[in-house]
């Protein structure tokens, strides 16, 4: 008897341990592809980080000109009531109404922008509509094909010629076989209500010509057996040129595409180009230090919230515009990476306005030099009582303290500017976003922020009075860091940068009660060294 | 693990490590390959594939279990999808096929190994599929169903009819095989 044994073993005896070296082409194959996946991969990471620099310069941008603008309109009542006599309390207070108002009236201004932009557009309709009405007429009149030239279908010169042979054709043959003309009549009516954007026009060809392809035929054939049919608005012409214009309209998605993707090989050229120079720089990266100098303006100012007390939360802040300077050492982890720190002086002030700040009478009435102590309780929003606070004139030069112990003293009025001065030690990293001799890159961190300075005072036109330390603030602080840093390097060694920053701070107040939530823009500007 | 280090530089796209890691373990996978695809051709391709995504997908191997295992899984996977939607022609209803495992051929380790992957390499599409996935990698019905998306019993009826199969060619061969030896 013959020993028999299961197919099943055969095959899994055979193939128990079953090893085959492939062919040396299938690694040149996934070498080829892993490079062309890392290409591909390469873009959209580049796009992403691109994408989200320019977020971030728009977003500096527009807080930046926004603090610009501020500080332009607060300046207007300030000036203004250096003029006042002794009723400037109030005179003053008109002028910041007026300007107040003055920033309403802005946005119906703008309204009326948009109201002109829809004016525009109803215009433009009215035109529309106008030309339907005018070939209607022509239509209803039955009258030749001049008679839709001067319809005002087409008033630009050669285009006439078209539109007659339009027409001429129309009354001869089906409407399908004047597609040529068409085309340029289409083109005549976006000349001619230029208002009309062309793109959309052109969507909406492609929209309707789909849908009106069949119906189009129908029409084409309505006006063969009714050539002087009175039913031929406009919206026939309108869908009959869509269908003509079909043709050129796809011409041109196609010739898009195509331009597409001539561009996209370049993009990747651009990419593989940049991996080679990273994989060459890679090969020859040796760490380098760099040592820069750095100075720039500083604005600064709470998203929200106040620095003082809760009841002035509310009033208007200024942005306070400093000066921030310092060195700073920075080390190449990469050639694209690289990590930084230094020590900068930064300065910054956050002015509260509209206050009226209570001097503390019996140690006012001491002396002339007014020895206060900054208390927040004592700002108050300034709301005029009815012995009306000190007048601007009382609080000259010619101030003096027996003013401050009569019963129509009731304040200092004016606005409170907290300046305060901070030694930052930051803690960042910098990825290079175009790694060549022009240099963009993005910067993330933290800072360390500790107090040096600080001063509160009020102010206004004409007078200072310091009042000490805030203590509410914090000894030291942090703030969250965001840059977008442009550079360029002038030889291997030497190269310059500026830089916008975003500082969020934290941790600013020892008592945070009115939500106070301040940060920083920075614009720096210097020169950096390598070595 | 022996694997440990050039796993973690593949995870950083050395392509050095990658190499490496291709030179050690693309025999056995492209042993895998050669069952599952019809010809040396596609095997290739199907290795090729293969390796992409384990290079791809490294990332998500956390060092449990076995590594070649999991690429193992990746081979068979590519494998599967490449023919899944290719139905078998054979419109027997699949499911009244009665599970013949009990074939039998007579022992002998007289049939070639080169032999044997031709045969199965020449197996209708689902019949290899479900003959190799059963029978040499030891997947299960249940299995085997759901990664084919198909059904138990369709999963069943196709290995029984790989087997008559196979047994026909290796009967033949034998024959052949015999007749010109005597």
């Amino acid at each position: 008897m013959s020993k028999k044994k299961n197919i099943d073993k055969l095959f899994q005896e055979g193939f128990k341990d079953f090893e085959e070296q492939p062919p040396a082409m299938v690694w040149d194959a996934i070498d080829k592809e892993l490079d062309q996946k890392k290409k591909r991969r390469m873009i959209p990471l580049w796009w992403t980080i691109g994408g989200i620099a320019a977020g971030l310069a728009i977003l500096l941008t527009s807080l930046y000109l926004g603090i610009d603008n501020e500080v332009t309109n607060k300046q207007l009542p300030y000036v203004n009531s250096e003029k006042g006599t002794g009723t400037q309390q109030n005179s003053e207070k008109s002028l910041q109404n007026k300007n107040k108002k003055t920033h309403i009236e802005a946005t119906p201004y703008e309204n009326k922008i948009n109201k002109d932009g829809q004016l525009v557009t109803e215009h433009s309709k009215i035109n529309t509509e106008s030309l339907n009405n005018s070939s209607e007429n022509s239509n209803s009149n039955n009258k030749s094909n001049t008679r839709l030239t001067t319809g005002g279908w087409v008033t630009s010169g050669d285009k006439s010629v078209d539109t007659h042979r339009i027409t001429e054709e129309k009354s001869k043959k089906p409407y399908t076989n004047s597609s040529g003309s068409n085309k340029k009549l289409h083109t005549g009516i976006a000349q001619n209500s230029n208002l009309i954007p062309a793109p959309k026009e052109k969507k909406q060809a492609v929209l309707n010509a789909g849908i009106t392809a069949n119906t189009f035929a129908r029409e084409g054939k309505d006006l063969e057996n009714h050539p002087a049919k009175e039913g031929v608005t406009n919206t026939d012409v309108v869908d009959g040129l869509d269908i003509s214009v079909k043709d050129q309209v796809i011409d041109k998605a196609i010739a898009g595409v195509d331009s597409k993707k001539k561009k996209l090989p370049s993009l990747e050229e651009i990419e593989a180009q940049q991996q080679q120079q990273d994989s060459i720089m890679d090969s020859a990266f040796k760490g380098r230090w760099a040592a820069t100098t750095q100075v720039g303006p500083v604005y600064s100012n709470s998203l929200s919230g106040s620095a003082v007390n809760k009841e002035v939360s509310g009033n208007d802040t200024d942005a306070g515009l400093n000066l921030s300077y310092g060195i700073g050492v920075s080390y190449e982890l990469s050639p694209r990476w690289s990590v930084r720190t230094g020590i900068n002086q930064v300065n910054m002030a956050y002015s509260t306005q509209d206050i009226n700040y209570q001097v503390d009478v019996s140690i006012a009435s001491r002396g002339p030099s007014l020895p206060q102590s900054y208390r927040a309780r004592a700002v108050r929003n300034n709301t005029p009582t009815s012995n009306g606070p000190v007048s601007n004139d009382a609080f000259g030069t010619d101030f003096a303290a027996q003013e401050l112990v009569s019963n129509q003293f009731q304040g200092i009025e004016g606005e409170i500017s907290q300046q305060l001065g901070y030694i930052e030690v930051p803690l960042e990293l910098k990825y290079n976003l175009i790694n060549s001799k022009f240099k963009i890159n993005v910067v993330g961190g933290m800072s360390a922020l500790f107090l040096t300075d600080n001063v509160v005072a009020v102010q206004n036109s004409s007078q200072r009075l310091e009042l000490g330390e805030d203590r509410n603030f914090n000894d030291f602080n942090q703030s969250a860091n965001f840059g977008l840093g442009f550079g360029y390097d002038f030889t291997n060694q030497l190269g310059a940068f500026i830089e916008p920053t975003f500082k969020y701070q934290l941790s600013t107040l020892r008592n945070n009660v009115a939500d106070f939530r301040p940060y920083i823009i920075g614009i720096q500007s210097g020169v950096t060294y390598r070595f | 693990m022996v694997y440990k280090d050039i796993i973690t530089l593949c995870k950083k796209n050395d392509r050095k490590a990658q190499r490496e890691l291709y030179e050690t373990i693309s025999p056995k996978l492209y042993g895998s390959c050669l069952r599952y695809a019809p010809n040396e051709a596609e095997a290739k391709d199907i290795l090729q594939d293969t390796f992409i995504i384990i290079f791809e997908k490294i990332d998500q191997f956390k060092f449990k279990g076995s590594f070649e295992g999991w690429c193992k899984r990746i081979a068979v996977n590519t494998a599967l999808q490449r023919y899944r939607g290719i139905k078998v022609f054979d419109l027997v209803n699949e499911d009244q096929l009665e599970d013949l495992e009990a074939v039998e051929v007579e022992e002998s380790d007289d049939v070639p190994l080169k032999k044997l992957l031709v045969m199965v390499q020449g197996l209708p599409e689902r019949y290899r599929l479900v003959f190799t996935m059963h029978v040499m990698d030891g997947y299960s019905h249940n299995e085997i169903a759901e990664m084919m998306k198909i059904t138990i019993g369709t999963s069943k009826s196709n290995l029984a009819r790989a087997r008559q199969h196979l047994q026909m060619k290796v009967n033949t061969w034998r024959e052949y095989h015999n007749s010109n030896a005597s």
